[in-house]
């Protein structure tokens, strides 16, 4: 495990990066140094990250700025069920915008491979999903249920026992 | 997360407003659905559409058995399996849930088909359920053996299992911490279970063992040994013998990160450490007690003979333990400390300040005072 205060940029140094739609960012050369792809992005005027725009790029910047100091651990490709959903005030607050922002900032940060930060907005989205029917997720997320009523009547009775638990 | 590949991550970032089926592929749904801890949210999920049933369903199924740490059998699970045994199924099941099985409590398996009434050879045709769809397993557990409802059909069913040697090929995780009464050990000997996975397995990163003769540690140490890079072990509730398996963790000493010992006796626990002090980078004790142990010797051995230890994870007692720690190790990056009632916070404190700290001033060092 890293500590993560092994960066070899220091705190006086920016980068400057820029959204598709042409806004400039200038970040601590620290953030991009966490993150890989950021660095590799770093590249005066001409640089910009494609596919990501400037008010979804100053969110996932934002995120990143204040954790710059958080330990960088080796979360591994461990697939098994999350037992930990719990979510920092702060991180609940800077992702209380709307769907389609937090969307964004989800496919930015897989984009991008900022992993925590995909993780926050999966782990943000689950919890929207929590204690919920069906049809209560279905109208959270204006999803359509495109079963036919035999279908839906078997798959209740195949996955029954995990109703209870 | 899962990867999800680069060419495929470009046309995803391409964000067109929409529902959150037409925004998120199946590789993001599989990350927000293993955020969701109980199998009812994962069962409301499956019935919301067909697309996000064919991304909840393998993960409902990979471990239909085991549900938090209660206790319970799931004998409808067995009764969905059961329509795999019969080829001319009428009433085809809409998954091929066994194939998703990935995690696998034995004994929970074998209890739930017990309450289901299935007979020795039904639960063998399950075995071979999952063997013929080429389940790998992930997670296999044999912690809890001595709740089997029928012992002698336990026997007769965990070497059929082993026997299916393709189900251990990609296991990451063993649990075998069951420790049975001598005269049903003799017929369930941990020492083939341990052999029969030495050879099938190789990719184990995680074992968790309790191991009570000889044989059965030497076994264990065949299999640590058998490993490519085993990162875990925990030892749990074991006697002396259990040192073999400890020795032949130098055979993991570029990957191992982490020992834990749980439950055990104080003075094997000392003398486990006192030979095998080399091998030993990480030491996370897992006990507390108000009636503070006699642990000095413990702590003594430590501080004398694990030269290379890293992290320490620990409840002290005395001030003498404490000091005897800070005193002797060199390599620490990482000290956890419980430091118990009968050492005043002021003296540790205390303590901390006025040691000469230059082998710990890159470390990352917590205390924890009790109360």
């Amino acid at each position: 495990m890293d500590n993560g205060t092994s960066n070899s940029a220091s705190e006086n140094e920016t980068i400057t990066l820029k959204s598709c739609d042409g806004i400039e960012f200038h970040i601590d050369a620290r953030i991009a140094n966490r993150y890989t792809l950021l660095n590799n992005w770093n590249g005066g005027e001409s640089a910009c990250i494609p596919n990501v725009n400037g008010k979804v790029l100053e969110k996932v910047l934002e995120w990143c700025e204040h954790h710059i100091n958080d330990p960088q651990l080796n979360c591994g490709d461990d697939d098994s069920r999350r037992r930990n959903t719990i979510i920092e005030e702060w991180d609940e607050n800077f992702l209380s915008c709307d769907q389609d922002m937090l969307f964004e900032i989800i496919l930015a940060a897989n984009y991008l491979e900022i992993k925590p930060l995909l993780d926050l907005g999966c782990k943000t989205v689950a919890n929207m999903m929590k204690s919920k029917s069906p049809e209560e997720i279905r109208s959270a997320f204006n999803i359509d249920n495109d079963y036919t009523p035999e279908e839906e009547e078997q798959f209740r009775k195949e996955n029954e026992w995990a109703e209870d638990y | 997360m899962s990867s999800i590949n680069q060419e495929k991550k470009k046309d995803d970032i391409k964000f067109k407003s929409g529902t959150i089926d037409q925004i998120f592929a199946p590789e993001y749904f599989n990350i927000i659905f293993r955020y969701l801890t109980t199998n009812r949210d994962l069962y409301s999920c499956i019935l919301v559409n067909r697309y996000w049933a064919n991304c909840a369903i393998p993960i409902l199924w990979e471990s239909p058995f085991k549900i938090n740490n209660v206790y319970n059998l799931f004998p409808k699970v067995i009764q969905v399996y059961q329509a795999f045994s019969n080829s001319s199924i009428i009433n085809k099941p809409l998954y091929d849930y066994p194939s998703f099985l990935k995690e696998l409590p034995f004994d929970r398996f074998l209890n739930s088909a017990i309450t289901n009434d299935c007979s020795e050879t039904l639960i063998f045709a399950l075995i071979r359920i999952l063997s013929n769809r080429s389940v790998k397993l992930r997670r296999f557990d044999l912690s809890q053996l001595h709740l089997s409802y029928n012992h002698l059909l336990t026997h007769k069913v965990l070497p059929q299992l082993l026997n299916h040697s393709s189900l251990f090929k990609r296991l990451s995780y063993l649990n075998c911490t069951y420790h049975l009464d001598v005269k049903a050990a003799q017929q369930d000997r941990k020492d083939q279970i341990f052999n029969a996975l030495a050879n099938n397995c190789h990719n184990i990163i995680n074992i968790k063992a309790t191991v009570w003769s000889k044989d059965e540690a030497i076994a264990l140490a065949n299999l640590i040994c058998s490993q490519k890079w085993l990162k875990k072990f925990s030892l749990v509730n074991s006697n002396e013998s259990a040192s073999f398996s400890v020795q032949s963790l130098q055979s993991q000493a570029g990957s191992l990160n982490k020992l834990t010992f749980k439950n055990m006796h104080l003075e094997i626990l000392s003398n486990i450490i006192k030979m095998n002090g080399k091998t030993i980078e990480t030491i996370i004790f897992d006990w507390h007690s108000r009636n503070p142990p006699e642990c000095t010797q413990l702590i003594k051995n430590i501080s004398e003979c694990t030269i290379n230890l890293e992290h320490l994870k620990t409840p002290l007692y005395t001030l003498e333990q404490l000091a005897l720690i800070l005193q002797t190790q060199n390599h620490l990056k990482n000290l956890d400390i419980f430091i118990g009632n009968g050492i005043n916070p002021y003296c540790a404190l205390y303590l901390f300040i006025n040691m000469p700290f230059n082998n710990l001033k890159n470390s990352i060092i917590q205390l924890y005072f009790d109360g």
